[in-house]
């Protein structure tokens, strides 16, 4: 099954330069001074109930792989430490990426003695999975802390379980279709055997009964066929309950986007209100497939990542196995850069990636590439020039929209008919900044404008919520109010005869009597009694109530 | 440290390049006019480039904007040349200074500038000599196929600057109608295309000397497709619009209706489709969009041609195109990914089964 059968729109066959940090092994990352692991729940939102799920206090030693924050709910994973140290407590620093962000981290003073953890060995070919259950997959995911190691930083746990008995093809992303970014080439490489065999766990947990490898295999010439050494491993591990199927797709940016993928294996566009379980299809990215096996077979929790750190500001790019929490000027001169250098350094790819603010910020469970790409010089890079409407940008875009039109509207802060143009569908895959002749900062734009969207979404959900309430409570008076009258009324018109308005007054005696001869004190009884009148009357007019 | 946001690798190809490869496209269409109305052409082109980027800097200047980008950019050289083209080669000075005044001042300036403008500047400089000046948009020389000679450099020199040609020759013996012209004013008396035809004006594709400028013109317009600075849309629209609206007529009444080929091969049909209807700024974004200016601009070319009171009618088409873009934008945008029909969920589940 190596044919397209309908390739996704647009997109664009870009040099790969992923040959040089795959020439050489994986290599672990030295003991680093302090991890500052941030904390930052998927999308950004913060982590709910830090304190209660902190299960570490401020001076403790911690060894590696110890617990640090609780598994919450499926959205808000567990959090281990990478390295044997002193839990030195929360801290508040910048995100690389967003000089204005503050994110907590959890920072960890890294002991002397701890040993740099190795990449570990690939699974044995002899490896018997029968006994796992998909219970046991999923526990093992939510208390190691597995996460989309795509970028997503999705908790897997929760997309395994919403995907459970709807999906039958489990599709395993190899895709690393962003020029620079070979981490996951790396992985596959490495681990074929431990990403087979966590595609497996996952497809059980899910009941999936296929699975798809899908890659785009760039440096076969150079480094051997990752198509020909996955399929060797299939063989070699032998039969299985599953279909397991190894396809390799054309070299095409950005394929390995989840919606772009599946377009170009199965020839369906997942409308955009949808997600691929309700075709029966999941996608998981090959790293999360190797700590899916990890978790489970080895208990594992996931505390480090494969980071490529590459570019032509690196003497020696290479792909590394980092702590999660480790400064991104550690791994630069790791890799023979100079943080100091004027380059333009970036946190992913090329295209997609975000420029870093400070090289002191840390790498989280999602970040899978540290770029350095030479400044050019000023003559290079000249300011934009107006749009000419050349419709370059309109070719490359995966999403078919017109990235000219949506940059117009978005620079007039005509944010609301750019959602109408569908800017929330811009999957921000920078292929039209990339080829724009007047170098006009296009997704720097959409993300401006996306989050103005979004921003006001939210503020009309919570204007909502407030109307709702408001409309509950008024309701609610209006409620209390009539039952009042009608109670007032009621008594009205007993009071009307003189036999009832005299046993009236008797049962109030008989009532007050019965307080005096209570078990409470005289003063407080008459207290009581007085509340007790004064309330009645109150409640009678006190709308607040 | 400097931090820029992206594009990080941002685009070798550039406006200035974009321009830049227009103009090195039109370079055979060049050769191929200077070889087939003489040197004129050349003297009109260095005129109307001059004027271009006179008024250039003198806008840039006055809207108070950086001179060394935009000036850079060539998109004032690329307005000069398209308009000399269509210019006669021997018409006098100021038409060329009246078109270039019009194109870059008002069409485009006076718009806001480079990717602001409304109407293709060339164009609007060409309407306004049109208009302006129809005395002398009638003087076009005869092609050396034709006659077997062009105007020397003394004539074509005397006959620019000073407007009147050596003493001793006549425009009559200097110049004929175009081909279009002739065809027009033919019909017009109530002769048959056929009778028409018989002028040796008309060549083996339609009209001599223009079907080779229109041949070099598609050249040139290949490489802007082979480099990916233009699409299909426009040019294939263009071409194959003129093919089809033709071809009915010509089939029940050559003798009436001109054939597709001759439509094609004279006047700036080919011109049109490959380097003024490609105008990326004035012409549609979209591109289902590119497809219907294309025909739009096929469709009122061939009306002009047929019923209206000019010979080619290419000028008048693009800016009334250039008009409807808003509306044609609107109606033709991309069907987002996503948001398509969707097949039903089982068929792509299968999709993906072994074959």
């Amino acid at each position: 099954m190596n044919a397209a059968p309908a390739p996704f729109p647009g997109g664009r066959t870009l040099a790969h330069h992923k040959a040089a940090p795959l020439a050489q092994p994986i290599v672990p990352a030295p003991r680093p001074r302090a991890l500052n692991l941030p904390l930052h729940g998927y999308a950004g939102e913060p982590e709910p109930d830090l304190e209660a799920r902190l299960q570490v206090q401020p001076g403790q030693r911690v060894v590696a792989g110890e617990l640090l924050l609780a598994h919450q709910d499926d959205a808000h994973p567990a959090l281990h430490a990478p390295l044997a140290g002193v839990f030195t407590g929360l801290h508040r620093c910048a995100a690389p990426t967003d000089p204005w962000a503050a994110a907590q981290h959890l920072q960890i003073e890294v002991a002397t003695d701890a040993e740099p953890v190795q990449p570990p060995d690939d699974a044995p070919a002899d490896l018997d999975l029968t006994g796992v259950s998909a219970t046991d997959v999923i526990e093992a995911l939510k208390r190691c802390g597995v996460v989309g190691l795509g970028g997503a930083r999705f908790p897997t746990a929760e997309k395994v379980r919403h995907g459970q008995g709807a999906v039958e093809t489990l599709i395993i992303n190899g895709v690393g279709c962003e020029p620079y970014i070979a981490c996951d080439e790396a992985l596959m490489y490495a681990r074929p055997r431990a990403i087979i065999l966590g595609a497996r766990l996952l497809a059980r947990a899910l009941a999936a009964r296929r699975i798809v490898i899908a890659l785009e295999d760039p440096v076969a010439d150079a480094h051997g066929s990752l198509v020909t050494r996955l399929n060797d491993d299939l063989q070699a591990l032998g039969p299985v309950d599953v279909e397991i199927d190894v396809v390799q797709v054309p070299e095409r940016y950005p394929q390995g986007a989840e919606r772009q993928l599946i377009q170009t294996l199965t020839g369906q566009a997942i409308p955009h209100h949808q997600l691929p379980q309700s075709f029966g299809l999941l996608v998981s990215n090959v790293a999360t497939a190797a700590s899916a096996f990890d978790a489970t077979i080895h208990q594992r929790p996931l505390t480090h990542r494969v980071v490529t750190v590459t570019g032509p500001a690196m003497a020696q790019p290479m792909n590394v196995y980092a702590p999660i929490g480790s400064a991104v000027a550690d791994l630069i001169e790791l890799a023979g850069g100079r943080p100091d250098d004027n380059a333009r350094w970036v946190l992913g790819g090329p295209l997609s990636g975000q420029p870093i603010h400070n090289l002191a910020a840390s790498i989280d469970k999602g970040s899978l590439c540290v770029l350095g790409l030479p400044e050019e010089s000023s003559s290079a890079r000249q300011s934009p020039l107006p749009c000419i409407n050349c419709g370059f940008c309109v070719s490359v875009c995966p999403a078919q929209l017109l990235p000219q039109q949506l940059f117009k509207l978005a620079q007039h802060g005509q944010h609301t008919e750019a959602q109408a143009l569908g800017m929330m569908d811009c999957i921000e895959c920078g292929l039209c900044a990339e080829v724009c002749p007047s170098h006009l900062p296009l997704v720097d734009a959409y993300r401006h404008s996306k989050d103005w969207l979004r921003a006001q979404q939210r503020d009309e959900r919570a204007q909502q919520r407030a109307k709702r309430r408001f409309d509950a409570r008024q309701a609610r008076i209006e409620k209390q109010q009539s039952a009042d009258q009608a109670r007032r009324q009621a008594r009205a018109e007993r009071l009307q005869s003189q036999a009832a308005a005299q046993s009236e007054i008797e049962a109030a005696l008989a009532r007050a009597r019965a307080k005096k001869t209570g078990p409470h004190s005289p003063t407080e009884s008459g207290k009581t009694g007085k509340t007790g009148e004064s309330g009645d009357k109150g409640n009678g007019g006190d709308p607040a109530t | 440290m400097s931090v820029t946001t992206g594009p990080h690798r941002p685009s070798r190809v550039r406006v200035s390049t974009v321009m830049g490869r227009v103009v090195i496209a039109l370079i055979p269409a060049v050769a191929v006019h200077t070889w087939v109305f003489g040197t004129g052409v050349l003297v009109q082109m260095a005129l109307a480039v001059g004027w271009a980027y006179l008024f250039e800097g003198v806008m840039l200047w006055a809207r108070g904007r950086a001179l060394g980008p935009f000036i850079s950019d060539h998109s004032a050289a690329l307005a000069g040349v398209l308009l000399a083209l269509c210019l006669p080669p021997l018409a006098p000075w100021y038409v060329g200074a009246t078109g270039m005044l019009f194109a870059i001042v008002v069409a485009k300036h006076l718009y806001g500038g480079l990717g602001q403008n409304l109407f293709n500047p060339a164009m609007v400089g060409f309407a306004v000599v049109i208009i302006a000046f129809p005395e002398s948009l009638t003087h076009w020389v005869t092609p050396r196929s034709v006659d077997g000679a062009v105007p020397d450099m003394i004539t074509v020199l005397r006959a620019i600057f000073t407007g009147h040609l050596p003493s001793g020759m006549a425009w009559d013996a200097l110049s004929q109608a175009t081909p279009l012209d002739q065809i027009r004013q033919g019909l017009a008396a109530g002769q048959t295309l056929t009778e028409i035809g018989q002028d040796p004006m008309f060549g083996g594709l339609g009209s001599a000397g223009w079907e080779w400028i229109a041949l070099a013109y598609g050249l040139g317009g290949l490489y802007l497709l082979k480099t990916q600075t233009i699409t299909w849309h426009v040019p294939g629209a263009v071409v194959l619009a003129t093919v089809i609206l033709s071809l009915p007529g010509w089939l029940i009444d050559p003798d009436q209706f001109r054939s597709p080929l001759q439509q094609l091969m004279s006047g700036a049909l080919v011109m049109a489709a490959f380097f003024i209807a490609t105008d990326p700024v004035t012409g549609s974004a979209t591109p289902k969009g590119k497809v219907v200016f294309g025909i739009g601009v096929a469709l009122i070319t061939l009306a002009i041609r047929a019923w209206g009171g000019y010979p080619d009618g290419v000028a008048f088409a693009v800016l009334l195109m250039n008009l409807c873009v808003p509306l044609i934008d609107a109606y033709t945008r991309p069907t987002i990914f996503g948001h398509g029909s969707a097949r039903s969920a089982s068929s792509a589940a299968k999709r993906t089964e072994r074959p």
